[in-house]
C-alpha cells in the first residue's frame, strides 16, 4: 500500500517540470496548468510555562501540493498531502499521507461531469456543503460524481453522489446522494430584466446512507432501531433589485439520531432571512437564522472536525484582530440557536467635518447569539426518545454570544492612516468550550499604517482586552516594517497582564519574490481556538521556530 | 419556464428519509452470558461537562452485569485537576493518568478503552462492546483479596490466577477508590459535592505492572503491599487486578471491594454510617433496601427499573439483598410459582427459571460475613399487557447446611 501510494506520487511528481509552462497550442487546443505549494513547518520547544507538553518529533509539518489541469473539455487535478508528522491540535485520524484528491472533468457544451474528488455547496450549504480549510483540517469532500446541467436557459441543475473523505478513509457503508437546482426567474420576465430585478428560486434534496451499527440502551439489553436513510431538502429564493437584496432559505432534515444530539430521533431544520442595502458610501445587513438539531454527518457516532456533510454558516463577526479573535465563537449545530446579526457602514465623504480631507469610513456591527426554548421530553434516557420539544419563534433564556463593535478607518495625511476598533464581547465559555464562565470584555484597538517612503511603509497595532473573568486583561502589541518589493519584518507580544504575566512573543521575516513567499518566525502561540466561518480547532501552546512557505503558479 | 419548473420537483424523486414511530425504536437483544469479567478504563476529568454521561454508562451496566464490569476511572487531560494543585480543590488527577492516556492515545473526553482491545471508544458504544465482549472465553480466573492494616496504614495485596491456557502477559495491580465528593462540571453547573468512583489512586506493581508466564492448569499468585495515602478512605478502597498482554489486551480482571454494600454503581452511596453496614442477623437473613424480609413471609414488589420503563418496557427490580453472619458458600434457589421466567444474577452470572428446567433454577456463590450480596432477581415479561404479575419462592442455604434453609415468596407485580 506504501509502495503503490509512493510510486503514485513520484509519477505525479514527474509532471511538475512541465507545471511550470502553459503549454500554448491554438485557442481550442490550448491547455493551462497551476497549482500551489503550501508548507508549514514547526520546529517545536518545550515550554512547560505555557503548557505546551512534550514532542515526540523534531520537525512537524503540513505540507500541500496542488496540481490543477484546464483545457476546453478536460480538466484534471490533484493534490499531495504530508501530514505524517503534522502540526500541534489536529485530530489523531489527521496523521498520514498521498494523495487523497484526485478528479477529472469533461465539459461539452451544457454539460460537465465531475469524475472523482470534488467539493460542491447547495444554497447556503444548510444541507449540503464539502470544503477543505486547511487551517481546521478539515476535508470532507466527496468521492464520487457530479452531473452539472445548464441546458435549460435560466436553469443550473446538479447531481452528485458518493462516498465521504474522513482524513484517510473513505468509508464506503455510507454513500450520499444529491441533487441541487436554481432557476433564474428574471431569466423569462423582459420586465424584470429591464427593471435590474434578479429572482432566483432554487430546491435541494440530499439523502445519506449509513449501514446500521448496534447503540445500546445502557443498563438494558435494548438497542436503537436506527434510520439508515437520512434525507434533508433546502428551498431558498434570492431576490435583488437595485441597491436591496434579499435572501430566504428553509433546510429540514429527517430523524438522524447520532452521538452529536444524544441519539434522539427529534427532526432538524434551520431557517434564516437576511436582508441587506447597499449603495456607493453606505451598505446595511440584517440577518436572523434559527437552527435546531442541524449537524448531519456521514458517520452518526463521530465527534470532532471529520464527517460533516453540511455547514451551519456563522453569524458571529468573523475578527482578523488578535485580542477580539482571543474568544471565537463556534456555531451550535445539534443544539441549535437563534442568531442575529446586523451591520451599518457609512462613509463620510471627503472634504466634508466628519469625512475630512480624506472620508472617513464607520461600521458598526452586532451579532446576538442565543440557546433555543427547549422542554425535555420527560425520561430516564433520551436516547430513542425525541428529546424535547421546542417553540419555533421563542427564544431561550441563555445567551451564547454577543458582540458589538464600532469600526471606523480614517485616513489623516497622505501617507498616514488609521483604524480604531471598539468591541464588548459576551462569550459562553461553557457552551462553546465545554467549561468556564460567561467572559464580558471590552476591547480597544487602535491601528496606524504610515508609509515612509516609495519603498518603507510602518505599521503598527496596539490592542486592549479588559475582563474579569477567565485569565484577565490582555495588551497586545505588534510594529510590522515593509521593505517593498521583497521584505516585512514584523514583532509582536500579546501579554496577559491580567493574571499570569506571561508573554506571548513572536518575531518574523517573510520574504516575497514573484509567486513565493517565505516566512520565518520564531516565539510563543498560546493555546485558544483556531476558528473560520464558525467551526473551531483548539490548538494546543506552542513555541519555536516556524517556517511558511506558498508558491502560487 | 415550465421545463424549468419541473426541473424543482427532480428532487423529490430522491426523497427517501426512514421515518421510524416511536413505539419502534427499540429492538430486543438476547440476553448476555457472561463468562468472564470485562476492564473499563474510563478516561475523564473533574472539568468534563460531559464526563458524568459516561459515568453514568458504567452505573447502568453495573447495575446490568454487576461484577461482570470492573471500571477505573482515570483522571487525566487538560480536564483534569492535579491531586494537590490547589488547596481549595480535591483533585483527582494523578501523573500516571496523563501517561496512560498519551500511551493509549486518548486525546478527548469522555473516552473509554475495554479490556484494550476496543480501541478508544465513546460512552455511546461501551454497552455494544460490553455484550460482545462479556462472552468471550476467559483464559484465566483470577481472585484478588486484601487486607489493611490500620495500625501499619499498609494494604496486602493477594492476586490467584488460574491460568486456562499458556500465557504469558503482564499482571497490573491498582488501587481504586470510591465515594469521594470532589467537584465535577456537569452540564453547564459545577456541581461541589458530586460522588466520584472507581477513581484511579495508584499501581501497586509499578506503571505497567509485572511480567507473568503461567501454565495451563498451574495456579499462581503474587503478593503485594502499598502505602494508604492520607487523602484516602480505606473504607472505600478497591483492589483492581488484571492480566494483560500488547497482543490480547485485558484477558481476565478481578476486583476486591473494601466497601460495604452494593459495589459503588450509584451517584448517591447506600448509607454510610458504618453502624448499619453490619447487621444483625440468625444464619441468612434478605434484606430489600433497609427492610428485613421475614423467614418464610410474602414479600410483594412493584418497582420497576426506569432505564427499561423509558424505552417502553417493563422490568421488576425488587432490590432483594442477602446477608449471612459467617462466610461461606451458599446456595440461591428460584422457583417460579405460576410458570413465569424469573431471572437471578447473582455471584458473576446469571440464570433464569425456564420451562424445560421446571421453572427453576439456582446460584452458588460465596459470601463474607455480614456483607450485604446483592441478589439480581428480576422479571422481565415477554408480552406486553396491562397487568403482570410473577411468583416465586426464593430459598438460601450455606452448603454445608443444607437443611437450615431461609426462604420467602416474592411477588413481582403491577396489580
Amino acid at each position: 500500500m506504501k509502495l503503490r501510494k509512493l510510486l503514485t506520487v513520484l509519477a505525479l511528481a514527474g509532471l511538475l517540470p512541465f507545471a511550470l509552462t502553459a503549454q500554448d497550442y491554438s485557442d481550442e487546443q490550448k491547455v493551462t496548468l497551476h497549482g500551489s505549494i503550501q508548507s508549514d513547518v514547526l520546529l517545536p520547544q518545550e515550554d512547560a510555562s505555557i503548557g505546551t507538553g512534550s514532542y515526540n518529533n523534531w520537525a512537524l509539518t503540513n505540507t500541500y501540493a496542488d496540481l490543477y489541469m484546464m483545457s476546453q473539455y478536460i480538466d484534471a487535478g490533484a493534490r499531495l498531502e504530508f501530514t505524517q508528522y503534522p502540526l500541534p491540535g489536529f485530530e489523531p485520524d489527521f496523521q498520514g499521507w498521498g494523495i487523497p484528491h484526485l478528479y477529472v472533468k469533461g465539459k461539452f457544451k451544457e454539460a460537465e461531469l465531475t469524475m472523482g474528488d470534488m467539493y460542491d455547496q447547495f444554497g447556503s450549504g444548510f444541507i449540503f456543503r464539502t470544503y477543505e480549510e486547511r487551517s481546521l483540517g478539515i476535508d470532507n469532500a466527496l468521492r464520487g460524481a457530479r452531473l452539472n446541467l445548464t441546458a435549460i436557459p435560466g436553469v443550473q441543475w446538479k447531481m452528485l453522489g458518493g462516498v465521504q473523505r474522513t482524513y484517510w478513509n473513505w468509508n464506503a457503508k455510507t454513500w450520499i446522494a444529491g441533487t441541487d437546482a436554481e432557476i433564474n426567474l428574471d431569466h423569462y420576465s423582459n420586465t424584470m430584466q429591464e427593471k435590474g430585478i434578479t429572482w432566483m428560486v432554487g430546491g435541494s434534496y440530499i439523502v445519506k446512507h449509513e449501514a446500521d451499527e448496534d447503540i445500546i440502551i445502557p443498563g438494558t439489553n435494548y438497542r436503537l432501531n436506527l434510520p439508515q436513510n437520512v434525507g434533508a431538502f433546502d428551498v431558498r429564493s434570492r431576490f435583488q433589485m437595485g441597491n436591496y437584496s434579499l435572501l430566504a432559505e428553509y433546510a429540514w432534515k429527517g430523524q438522524d439520531p447520532s452521538f452529536d444530539n444524544g441519539y434522539i430521533y427529534h427532526k432538524g431544520q434551520a431557517f434564516m432571512l437576511s436582508g441587506s442595502y447597499s449603495k456607493r458610501g453606505l451598505t446595511a445587513l440584517v440577518q436572523a437564522k434559527r437552527s435546531e438539531n442541524m449537524a448531519y454527518r456521514s458517520q452518526r457516532s463521530r465527534e470532532g472536525m471529520a464527517a460533516h456533510i453540511n455547514h451551519m454558516p456563522a453569524f458571529a463577526y468573523q475578527h482578523t484582530y488578535a485580542l477580539p479573535a482571543l474568544y471565537p465563537y463556534a456555531t451550535q449545530d445539534a443544539d441549535g440557536e437563534w442568531a442575529l446579526q446586523g451591520e451599518l457602514g457609512y462613509t463620510f465623504k471627503r472634504k466634508t467635518t466628519l469625512g475630512g480631507k480624506y472620508g472617513t469610513k464607520v461600521k458598526l456591527n452586532m451579532s446576538h447569539i442565543r440557546a433555543l426554548d427547549k422542554q425535555a421530553i420527560p425520561s430516564s434516557t433520551t436516547l430513542g426518545t425525541d428529546g424535547y420539544t421546542s417553540s419555533f419563534f421563542k427564544m431561550g433564556k441563555e445567551l451564547y454570544y454577543q458582540d458589538i463593535n464600532l469600526q471606523l478607518e480614517k485616513r489623516l495625511t497622505k501617507d498616514f492612516k488609521f483604524n480604531a476598533m471598539y468591541m464588548n464581547q459576551q462569550y459562553n465559555q461553557t457552551v462553546v468550550e465545554g467549561e468556564g464562565d460567561m467572559i464580558r470584555s471590552n476591547i480597544g484597538v487602535i491601528e496606524g499604517q504610515y508609509k515612509i517612503n516609495s519603498r518603507y511603509t510602518l505599521r503598527s497595532e496596539l490592542q486592549y482586552l479588559s475582563t474579569r473573568q477567565d485569565k484577565g486583561d490582555w495588551c497586545y502589541a505588534l510594529v510590522e516594517l515593509s521593505a517593498l518589493p521583497y521584505l516585512m519584518f514584523t514583532i509582536s507580544d500579546m501579554w496577559n497582564c491580567g493574571e499570569t504575566g506571561l508573554h506571548y512573543y513572536m518575531g518574523s521575516v517573510t520574504f516575497n519574490y514573484e509567486a513565493h513567499r517565505l516566512m520565518l518566525s520564531y516565539g510563543r502561540t498560546r493555546a485558544g481556538f483556531n476558528c473560520a466561518g464558525g467551526v473551531c480547532r483548539y490548538v494546543p501552546a506552542s513555541r519555536g521556530i516556524q517556517l511558511s512557505y506558498n508558491y502560487n503558479f | 419556464m415550465k421545463k424549468a419548473l419541473y426541473l424543482l420537483t427532480l428532487p423529490l424523486l430522491f426523497a427517501c428519509s426512514d421515518f421510524i414511530p416511536e413505539d419502534e425504536r427499540y429492538i430486543e437483544l438476547p440476553n448476555v452470558d457472561c463468562k468472564r469479567n470485562i476492564l473499563i478504563e474510563d478516561f475523564t476529568g473533574q472539568l468534563c461537562s460531559n464526563c458524568p454521561d459516561a459515568h453514568q454508562v458504567i452505573t447502568k451496566l453495573q447495575q446490568l452485569y454487576g461484577e461482570n464490569i470492573i471500571a477505573v476511572a482515570i483522571h487525566a487531560g487538560h480536564f483534569g485537576i492535579a491531586e494537590g494543585s490547589n488547596e481549595k480543590i480535591i483533585g483527582l488527577m494523578q501523573p500516571e493518568g496523563n501517561t496512560y492516556a498519551d500511551h493509549l492515545g486518548v486525546s478527548s473526553y469522555p473516552a473509554g478503552i475495554i479490556n484494550r482491545t476496543s480501541g478508544i471508544i465513546k460512552h455511546t458504544e461501551w454497552a455494544a462492546y460490553a455484550r460482545q465482549a462479556l462472552e468471550k472465553e476467559p483464559v484465566a480466573a483470577i481472585n484478588v483479596t486484601g487486607d489493611f492494616s490500620a495500625d501499619s496504614s499498609k494494604l496486602t495485596i493477594k492476586t490467584e490466577l488460574v491460568p486456562l491456557v499458556n500465557t504469558l502477559g503482564k499482571l497490573q495491580v491498582w488501587i481504586t477508590e470510591s465515594r469521594i465528593e470532589a467537584v465535577q462540571q456537569k452540564g453547564e453547573d459545577l456541581i461541589t459535592d458530586y460522588k466520584h468512583h472507581h477513581v484511579y489512586r495508584a499501581s501497586a506493581n509499578g506503571l505497567w505492572g509485572e511480567d507473568i508466564l503461567l501454565e495451563e492448569g498451574t495456579p499462581f499468585s503474587r503478593e503485594h503491599e502499598i502505602d494508604v495515602k492520607e487523602n484516602w478512605d480505606a473504607k472505600n478502597l478497591s483492589i483492581v487486578a488484571f492480566l494483560y498482554n500488547d497482543t490480547d489486551g485485558v484477558l481476565q480482571a478481578a476486583e476486591h471491594s473494601f466497601i460495604k454494600g452494593e459495589l459503588g454503581g450509584k451517584d448517591e452511596p447506600e448509607n454510610d454510617d458504618p453502624n448499619t453496614d453490619y447487621v444483625e442477623v440468625k444464619a441468612l437473613t434478605y434484606l430489600c433496601d433497609e427492610d428485613t424480609i421475614a423467614n418464610g413471609s410474602t414479600f410483594t414488589s412493584s418497582k420497576l427499573d426506569e432505564a427499561y420503563t423509558a424505552v417502553g418496557k417493563t422490568r421488576f427490580v425488587p432490590g432483594i439483598t442477602l446477608v449471612g453472619d459467617r462466610d461461606g458458600q451458599v446456595v440461591v434457589t428460584v422457583k417460579s410459582l405460576n410458570e413465569t421466567m424469573v431471572e437471578i444474577c447473582a455471584f458473576g452470572g446469571c440464570q433464569m427459571t425456564l420451562p424445560h428446567l421446571g421453572y427453576q433454577t439456582s446460584a452458588t456463590g460465596e459470601i463474607s460475613a455480614r456483607t450485604r450480596i446483592p441478589l439480581d432477581i428480576h422479571y422481565t415479561p415477554a408480552k406486553a399487557s396491562d397487568t403482570y404479575r410473577a411468583e416465586a419462592l426464593i430459598s438460601v442455604y450455606y452448603e454445608d447446611k443444607p437443611d437450615e434453609v431461609a426462604s420467602f415468596t416474592l411477588v413481582m407485580t403491577n396489580e
